[in-house]
């Protein structure tokens, strides 16, 4: 949606329009219309996306334009995109470890049925029926560094998760090559993508150089087949034309915007449409199009075929400022990545090129411009920031215990780098904006927190420009209650209302010299129920610098 | 409109799960999951197929079809035609082949027939173990070959041999040879070779031919138009460079030895000894790199016998000094020295200034960095993994400009 038609509707809005409904807020969408019909796959020609996304910002939306798919509490919806999970529930360590998984690996002491295979290439890999019937693709690790792809992929999984995504089951498996059986009539493609029969000798090379455990058996990543029909890829960019639930461009969807700090965060270059899939899935009678991420080696210090390459996060595959640089800089003008200290190899080769030192979240870039990463706002960078400082340490390492590094010192590097990161992009998402959140009223009071004094982001003292309106929701009109009165708590007692009926209307602005832009009012509207006043909505007033740009 | 979008973006709640309504039909809605409902329901009243532009299906099916590589690599069923492939200055080479082995095989096998636009004939066949691959430590090559090269460039011997005395031979030789290459650590490589070839030399039919400008007599070999060598060699090489980000920077050093007996009239044994140092020094951080290269080639003929002329090394051209033509100094020894200020443009694209020198003597009195002939000049290389480089070079010499486009790395 752009600025003239928001206008258009604003502007259209009559004036008794209310502005919170009944059923506000939001938290679970429930208005999903049935997809009778399975949409069709989306097969994207890699080059095209790349290109076009290089030269092109494939949005529609103007930059600083904020997010549609949120509630009147700024957050994001559960539904089809996303489940608000440790964010707002806090999970237990069991789950957090347990992820997306609800059934068990496939089983490696029984037969693995191979169904469609595909040879070198970039990465061979196969498809496999377990006994149960089960589906899995099966993906090897770089034959020379062990443990770097199937790690990344198992710890993003688990983390992505646990922050609100759909994912798939990733699972580490250790399997003996003789526990592999292959279908009659299955095909092998090959990198020219010629297909040929699978037999077990063409199976048996492709497979002989991955290497094997003391035991004979071989580490690979099981990853599930996601429930439903998959329909491939979804874009980053406008919406689902197929699918009468996807109403808002994606591009304009909080958790696609705010997935660039996570990204950011776990060094996911590779967030782009080939890596989403759709699944055409079926709940209670209804079916509905669920949107995954996948793909998740990449992450990290994997580059999923080999360490991940070094350019890769300080700036795109094809950065024309960055070569317009190098090119007249003759050399003198010292490329970002250039300065990176990575681990020393080959002792942490199985982690791969993973740092924090150099790592500045707002400077971090994916493979190619990404369109919602492009217009992630100030409030968009906060409500990830907020999300992703909600694990502990305990909580990471436990999680990082899933990659099952042979060499603990693997998983103590990897996880000192995965905090350093967590608090550079915390401490830059939540001081972007005016970083009060978890309103509640307790006792009589409005209360609140100031999370970058939580987390230590900020060393000055913070005071509150607070002032309490009485707020008619069917006009929007306001009348003031009280003076704005600036104070250092961070709770403020709720005022005498004029009637019963009234909504209240708090607006705060934190004072600190240290972040003047702290100043943006947040508003917090509450509204009377019979069991007291109870927060209906939160409208944070965007700073001055609202967007961050990657080009 | 900064204010504008302050105001646009604090009442964000507007869309949707926030909209407000939209006109008077929506008032009518009380709850945000209707007005949600409707706005999906006027959606599902005109849905089309997610699909690609047509723009996008055409670049997609040019993905699809894997081309160039499948065309240029596997072939149809392993026939494939074939570009290059001959000694620099051939013209353009064209040819076709057929391939086995590129994936999942025990070897790979390939033959090919070339021919060029200078009327070079060319067929060769190659048989490897296991096939060539990323991280393999071993490798053995059988390869047979046979060349009709009809005009190759002759300038004469000598360091001082003039541009103008421009003269062409005819190369027709057959060989086979068996290569071993062992790569036990990966800082110690060492290879072993061994085989025998044909050789026929005769007048060039472009341009001059030798005779014509230099008296046979003064060309080595050229009067014994028929012979027959065995030959026998090996190398050992230090790979010291650090190899954990690109480019490489270190020292590679490799020795060569190789001896050659003619079987066939007895006057061309000889023994050739190369000693070749590179070494790639980072100024600052990678992205900029100083390349050096010491290279130097002694073949010692026995007593009484000479090495012939068209077994001896030459300087000129893509792979030495750039400023002049393929094969314009030969004699039985020489010197290089090159060096190339390289500094990144693109992870995929290096531009350098370069610098070469070199010289050919046949005293070893000689082997000093006297009375070298220089070239400088300007590349762009563009290179992608994993082994792929295509090199642009335009450099200058006392005998003018030249512009080489070649494959794989200078050095």
């Amino acid at each position: 949606m752009n600025v003239e038609l928001t206008l258009l509707l604003l502007i259209a809005m009559p004036p008794q329009a209310q502005k919170f409904y009944a059923d506000d807020p939001v938290l679970v969408d429930g208005a999903l219309l049935d997809v009778p019909e399975k949409p069709a796959e989306l097969d994207l020609s890699d080059l095209y996306d790349r290109f076009s996304h290089v030269f092109k910002d494939m949005g529609k939306s103007p930059l600083g334009t904020e997010a549609q798919s949120v509630n009147t509490l700024d957050e994001a919806v559960d539904g089809d995109w996303f489940v608000n999970r440790h964010g707002s529930k806090r999970m237990s360590v069991e789950e957090l470890v347990r992820g997306p998984n609800r059934g068990e690996p496939p089983n490696p002491e029984e037969t693995w049925t191979v169904f469609r295979s595909k040879s070198q290439g970039i990465t061979p890999g196969f498809e496999i029926r377990d006994e149960s019937g089960d589906r899995y693709v099966i993906k090897l690790d770089p034959e020379e560094v062990p443990e770097l792809a199937s790690a990344a992929e198992v710890i993003a999984t688990k983390i992505f998760y646990a922050l609100g995504y759909h994912v798939p089951e990733n699972y580490v498996v250790r399997v003996h090559p003789d526990r592999f059986a292959i279908e009659p009539g299955t095909q092998v493609e090959d990198k020219f993508g010629d297909k040929s029969a699978l037999t077990p000798f063409r199976f048996h090379r492709i497979i002989r150089r991955i290497p094997r455990l003391p035991d004979g058996t071989m580490r690979v990543t099981a990853s599930e087949y996601v429930p439903g029909i998959p329909i491939r890829h979804r874009r980053y960019f406008e919406t689902r034309s197929d699918d009468p639930n996807d109403v808002i461009p994606h591009e304009d969807r909080r958790e696609q915007r705010g997935l660039r700090l996570f990204a950011a965060w776990l060094n996911h270059d590779d967030t782009r449409a080939q890596n989403t899939m759709d699944s055409w899935v079926e709940e209670n009678g209804k079916h509905y199009v669920r949107h995954y991420l996948l793909d998740f080696g990449s992450t990290f210090g994997s580059g999923s075929v080999d360490m991940q390459l070094p350019h890769l996060s300080f700036h795109y595959w094809l950065d024309l400022p960055v070569v317009k640089k190098n090119l007249v800089g003759f050399g003198f003008h010292v490329p970002e990545y250039r300065k990176a200290n990575w681990p020393e190899f080959p002792e942490y080769e199985p982690v791969g090129r993973w740092e924090s030192e150099l790592f500045e979240p707002v400077k971090w870039r994916n493979d190619y411009p990404n369109p919602a990463f492009l217009r992630m706002t100030a409030r968009d960078a906060f409500w990830a920031a907020k999300i992703l400082m909600k694990f502990t340490r305990e909580e990471l390492a436990a999680m990082v215990e899933t990659g099952e590094y042979s060499d603990p010192e693997d998983a103590r590097y990897f996880l000192e780098v995965l905090l350093e990161r967590q608090l550079k992009c915390g401490r830059f998402g939540i001081n972007a904006i005016n970083p009060l959140d978890e309103f509640r009223i307790e006792d009589g009071e409005l209360r609140f927190v100031n999370l970058s004094e939580r987390y230590g982001f900020v060393e000055a003292a913070t005071r509150y420009e607070i002032q309490w309106f009485a707020f008619d929701n069917e006009t929007g009109a306001r009348r003031e209650l009280s003076e704005a009165r600036t104070q250092r708590e961070t709770r403020s007692g709720l005022p005498a209302t004029p009637s019963a009926e009234s909504f209240l209307l708090a607006e705060i602005r934190s004072i600190n010299l240290d972040y003047p832009h702290w100043g943006a009012s947040i508003g917090v509207y509450l509204r009377p129920g019979a069991a007291g006043y109870e927060i209906v909505g939160i409208e944070r007033e965007s700073p001055e610098i609202a967007t961050f740009p990657m080009n | 409109m900064r204010s504008l979008r302050r105001f646009v973006g604090s009442w964000t709640f507007v869309a949707l799960f926030v909209a407000p309504p939209l006109g008077a039909q929506e008032l009518e809605a009380e709850t945000r999951e209707e007005m949600l409902l409707r706005k999906r329901r006027e959606k599902a009243q005109s849905l089309s197929p997610y699909g690609i532009t047509k723009a996008e299906a055409r670049v997609k099916g040019i993905e699809d079809a894997r081309f160039p590589q499948k065309i240029f690599q596997k072939g149809w069923r392993g026939l494939r035609p074939v570009i290059g492939g001959m000694p620099s200055g051939s013209g353009t080479v064209l040819g076709g082949g057929y391939i086995r082995g590129l994936e999942n095989e025990y070897f790979q096998f390939q033959a090919n027939g070339r021919w060029s636009t200078k009327g070079y004939t060319m067929a060769d066949a190659e048989l490897v173990i296991p096939p060539p691959q990323h991280g393999r430590r071993i490798e053995f090559k059988l390869r047979g070959e046979y060349r009709d090269l009809t005009s190759l460039r002759f300038y004469g011997l000598g360091n001082d041999s003039s541009v103008d005395d421009q003269a062409t031979y005819l190369l027709n030789d057959q060989s086979m040879t068996a290569y071993f290459w062992l790569n036990p650590r990966g800082l110690l490589s060492l290879g072993a070779m061994g085989g025998f070839v044909r050789t026929l030399t005769d007048s060039g039919d472009a341009d001059r031919s030798i005779e014509e400008v230099f008296d046979p007599v003064e060309v080595p070999g050229f009067q014994d138009p028929r012979t027959e060598y065995g030959f026998t060699g090996g190398w050992v090489e230090f790979d010291i460079r650090d190899k954990w980000e690109e480019p490489p920077v270190g020292i590679v050093a490799r020795v060569t030895s190789a001896r050659y007996e003619d079987t066939g009239i007895s006057r061309h044994d000889f023994t050739r000894i190369v000693g070749d140092v590179k070494g790639y020094v980072p100024l600052g951080r990678r992205n900029r790199v100083l390349a050096l290269r010491l290279r130097t080639s002694h073949s010692l003929p026995d007593d009484g016998k000479e090495v012939p002329f068209y077994l001896m090394e030459t300087l000129g051209g893509a792979k030495d000094i750039r400023g002049f033509l393929e094969y314009r100094f030969r004699d039985t020894r020489n010197l290089l020295v090159s060096a190339e200020y390289r500094w990144e443009v693109w992870n995929y694209t290096d531009f350098s200034f370069f610098f070469d020198a070199g010289k050919v003597f046949h005293d070893a009195s000689d082997f000093n960095f006297k009375n070298m002939h220089t070239g400088y000049g300007f590349g762009v290389r563009v290179h992608a993994p994993p082994n792929f480089v295509l090199r642009f070079d335009l450099a200058n010499s006392t005998e003018g400009l030249r512009f080489h486009v070649s494959g794989g790395p200078s050095f």
